[in-house]
């Protein structure tokens, strides 16, 4: 399949990389230790030049802002990521045997995922991040408790549409057992919804993860962009950058994937112009 | 009643620009069945299409259409708008999607009847919907699409697009899908509105043109390649390919035709069929045959006959 | 070869507190014999297309069963899945869902290879032969499903099916959704294959026109029964169902009847100016 990139998924492909470039390389581009505090020098403004020291302002305690942020993307694409693959893994697993097996496994898988759609995906995770207190893990466990329910409905929708195709049928009167077909026929056949929702869902997670640092649920031992927005609140008024810097971090992420999943998502239609041939 | 004279179509694409209709010229006459007929892909729907003006927007369509006295092509949308129902009605291929799952078919009526100017009496409702052979026309109007069988679908199908006395129905491919028995019907039904008004009616379905048409066209590629009476035409096809269309038919030899029609970006030179043609010759690789007049009503595309 | 003894099939449809049965297959019972062309025809709903699926394992029969010799293969106990099942196989009405839009006909045409455990290193030669001998070259395999015509995707189909060496082929509606000049291609290609490798046909068609070309014996279906089976010249010449003789006179009214292909023939053969030139050209 030759894949023409399209205008949302180049932008997002290009603030998403810068993004993912600046994670990796955090070690190497931050002028500061973020840990380092400095008491002379606290809310000081950015100043933009080559040689300032702190090129984007420091906070409350005269900590670097850059430095911090950028270790801090590090933190949201390392949670973004674990907890799209738990819940894309365990997600799509449990919703494609609900698909495929149907009749009463499939009856009471969907009330499961129903019970948990039914709370507020946000309240689950304040109680489990409650209970798991400060760390990464417990943050993860607690997003993808939410998150694994939307992977179950989508790929049994999908698994339910391709499960009696023809093609599905001529592979079972072949001899065909069941992990052939799901290996061979479902699964190619349902990673182009999926992955469309995973990538949406990555910006989600992201934000759910600053959201809960803010409320000061998430994790605390490292620098994170929604805990580092938490602390600008109080100088909202003196010192703006606080705030706005480790914020315009969070919308470069969330805006990044939600391009390239919209863009994946214009790819993957079907109303594809090359198609409309064999319409006529 | 319709005129098309050198009607083109083409699409813009990746590959360059794509010309799935190309010189189509064909006269539909009052009160006349005229078929088109020709396999998939050989641009028939396009054409019927166009005619209201319903190919997509990057299609461009150059030529003259012709309803009566007005050229189709140059009327703005709002002007076609009060030409669609009116004086040309369409009945489309697929009933299940052309039919709206959420209205009663009394409902979709009265739309269309109020749409085209006529006040939607029960009454008047009821005699269109027996005009195309449905017995209990108030029990069948309150139902939903889904209660309907595809023969009632595409009854009532046919009762849209006549529902405000259009002088001409363009049909596309009303017969797929259905059942013999309910395709005859079908066919009777339109055979009898047929007696009141002009029908364009596009189909690959040798029988159907058989039983219905006055007069015939075969496509080949995006062109026309023969125009004659059907009786004349079912006696005896000139073109090549009408010829071979005909020989794979099972009720005949069931001959299939060599090799496959030319995609539709691809160049071809000379006549479309050549390659495929038992009688091609040297010229007909390299010159493009026009459409010619040969007898009394009749035209072909084919250089033996030049 | 096949006996099928008073087979019946429903299905249940609603939910669990309300659930509907549809009696789609009453009480079929007949027998295939080997090396012969059985159609079986009716409309849409009669039950020809459960028939198919039952008879190649996809569906339990709820009472009765299909023997092969001694072998059970469907009965209410379950189906078998067993070498002489594989030996049954189905070619479907639409060409485009029958191919998994998401492998290359090259991929297509492995599966059944990977299914009979096959050695890898035969693959590439057994496929190119495979889809030669449905007449398409071996540039095809590179394509996806969606860049064929229907045609050619059918004839992936019958390649496919063919690859699993059948005893059986059943062909349900396989022309129904083709135009006529390929509908010949796939119905000769098929007559081939069957006379090539001694294969059983069953051919499920709704057009009598074919069948009565095609057929040794005929099968009429309506609301999942059978109402008349016999040798196709007997059913097309003394059809003794009502029902029967409806299709018949429907085949009648609508078809391109042979008294034409007659005067066909007379015209050709009349020295007209115009017809005598194309003949020419071929020299």
């Amino acid at each position: 399949m030759k894949i023409t990139i399209n205008r949302s998924m180049s932008i997002g492909l290009l603030l998403a990389g810068v993004m993912v470039l600046v994670a990796l390389f955090a070690p190497w581009l931050a002028p500061n230790d973020p840990y380092q505090a400095n008491l002379d020098e606290r809310l000081v403004s950015p100043t933009l030049t080559a040689t300032s020291e702190y090129p984007l302002g420091t906070d409350h305690l005269g900590r670097c802002i850059l430095s911090r942020a950028l270790f801090a993307t590090r933190i949201s694409l390392i949670i973004g990521i674990s907890v799209i693959s738990l819940s894309l893994f365990t997600g799509t697993v449990i919703g494609a045997v609900s698909g495929y097996v149907g009749g009463v496994v499939d009856e009471v898988i969907m009330r499961v995922v129903d019970a948990f759609l039914s709370f507020p995906g946000m309240f689950v995770a304040l109680a489990v991040a409650g209970i798991f207190g400060g760390s990464i893990i417990g943050l993860v466990v607690a997003l993808a408790l939410v998150e694994w329910t939307v992977f179950a409905r989508i790929s049994r929708g999908s698994v339910i549409s391709v499960k009696n195709m023809d093609f599905v049928l001529a592979s079972r009167s072949m001899g065909a057992g069941n992990l052939h077909i799901l290996r061979y026929h479902i699964l190619p056949n349902i990673t182009s919804p999926l992955l469309v929702i995973a990538t949406l869902g990555m910006g989600y997670v992201i934000l759910a993860a600053a959201s809960l640092s803010f409320l000061g649920l998430g994790i605390s031992s490292y620098p994170e962009l929604g805990m580092m927005v938490n602390d600008g609140r109080y100088f909202l008024q003196s010192a703006p950058h606080v705030m706005f810097v480790p914020g315009m971090f969070i919308v470069s992420i969330v805006l990044g994937f939600n391009f390239i999943g919209d863009g994946l998502r214009d790819i993957f239609d079907p109303k594809d112009t090359k198609q409309r041939w064999r319409v006529f | 009643m319709l005129k098309l004279r050198d009607v083109r179509i083409s699409f813009p694409s990746e590959e360059g620009v794509l010309v799935p209709v190309d010189t189509v010229d064909l006269d539909v006459n009052r009160n006349e069945t005229f078929t088109i007929i020709g396999e998939s892909g050989c641009g028939k729907s396009l054409i019927a299409n166009s005619i209201l003006g319903l190919l997509p927007k990057d299609a461009q369509v150059s030529g003259r259409i012709y309803l009566e006295d007005d050229d189709l092509l140059t009327l703005t949308e709002k002007a076609l708008k009060r030409i669609r129902g009116r004086r040309v009605g369409m009945v489309f291929q697929n009933p299940s999607s052309s039919l709206n799952p959420v209205f009663t078919m009394r409902s979709q009526l009265a739309e269309i009847m109020k749409y085209s100017g006529k006040s939607a009496t029960i009454n008047k409702m009821t005699e269109i919907t027996k005009s195309v052979g449905i017995d209990d026309p108030i029990r069948r109007l309150a139902q939903y699409p889904h209660q309907l069988s595809g023969g009632f679908k595409q009854r009532f199908a046919v009762a849209f697009g006549t529902a405000s006395d259009p002088d001409m129905l363009i049909a596309d491919e009303p017969t797929t899908g259905l059942d013999i028995t309910i395709k005859i019907q079908l066919i009777e039904m339109l055979a009898q509105l047929h007696r009141e008004r002009s029908i364009l009616l596009i189909t690959h379905d040798l029988d159907v043109a058989y039983t219905l048409s006055d007069r015939i066209a075969v496509m080949y590629a995006g062109e026309i390649v023969e125009i004659a009476s059907a009786s004349a035409f079912f006696s005896r096809q000139f073109h090549p390919y009408a010829r071979s269309l005909m020989d794979s038919h099972p009720s005949r030899d069931m001959k299939p035709i060599p090799g496959t029609a030319p995609h539709i970006s691809q160049k071809v030179e000379g006549c479309r069929f050549n390659d495929r043609c038992e009688y091609g010759h040297a010229c007909c690789c390299n010159k493009h045959p026009e459409l010619v007049q040969v007898d009394v009503d009749r035209f072909v595309r084919c250089h033996a006959y030049a | 070869m096949l006996e099928v003894k008073g087979v019946s099939k429903s299905y249940s449809s609603g939910n669990l507190f309300r659930k509907k049965k549809r009696l789609a297959l009453k009480d079929i019972s007949f027998n295939l014999n080997d090396h012969e062309t059985l159609c079986i025809v009716g409309e849409s709903g009669c039950g020809k297309t459960t028939l198919a699926k039952c008879l190649v394992g996809l569906e339990k029969v709820n009472a009765g069963m299909i023997k092969a010799g001694e072998h059970i293969l469907n009965s209410d106990k379950g189906t078998v899945i067993s070498e002489i099942m594989s030996r049954i196989q189905i070619i479907f009405q639409n060409p485009d869902m029958s191919l998994n839009p998401k492998k290359t006909i090259y991929q297509v045409l492995a599966e059944p290879l990977i299914l009979q455990k096959v050695p890898k290193s035969q693959f590439n030669k057994i496929i190119v032969d495979s889809i030669e001998s449905v007449g398409l070259g071996e540039r095809y395999l590179k394509y996806y499903p969606h860049q064929l015509s229907g045609g050619q995707n059918q004839r992936i189909a019958v390649a496919r099916a063919i690859l699993m060496s059948p005893d059986i082929l059943i062909a349900d509606e396989v022309t129904s959704a083709l135009d006529v000049s390929v509908q010949a291609h796939i119905v000769h290609l098929l007559m081939k294959l069957k006379q090539d490798r001694g294969m059983t046909l069953i051919f499920i068609s709704h057009d009598l026109t074919l069948v009565r070309r095609i057929a040794d014996r005929v099968i009429v279906m309506k609301d999942g029964r059978i109402v008349e089976i016999g040798h196709t010249s007997d059913i097309f010449q003394n059809p003794s169902h009502e029902y029967t003789k409806l299709l018949i006179e429907n085949m009648n009214k609508m078809s391109l009847t042979t008294e034409n292909k007659q005067e066909i023939e007379n015209v050709v053969d009349l020295e007209s100016p115009v017809m005598t030139r194309i003949p020419v050209l071929g020299k």
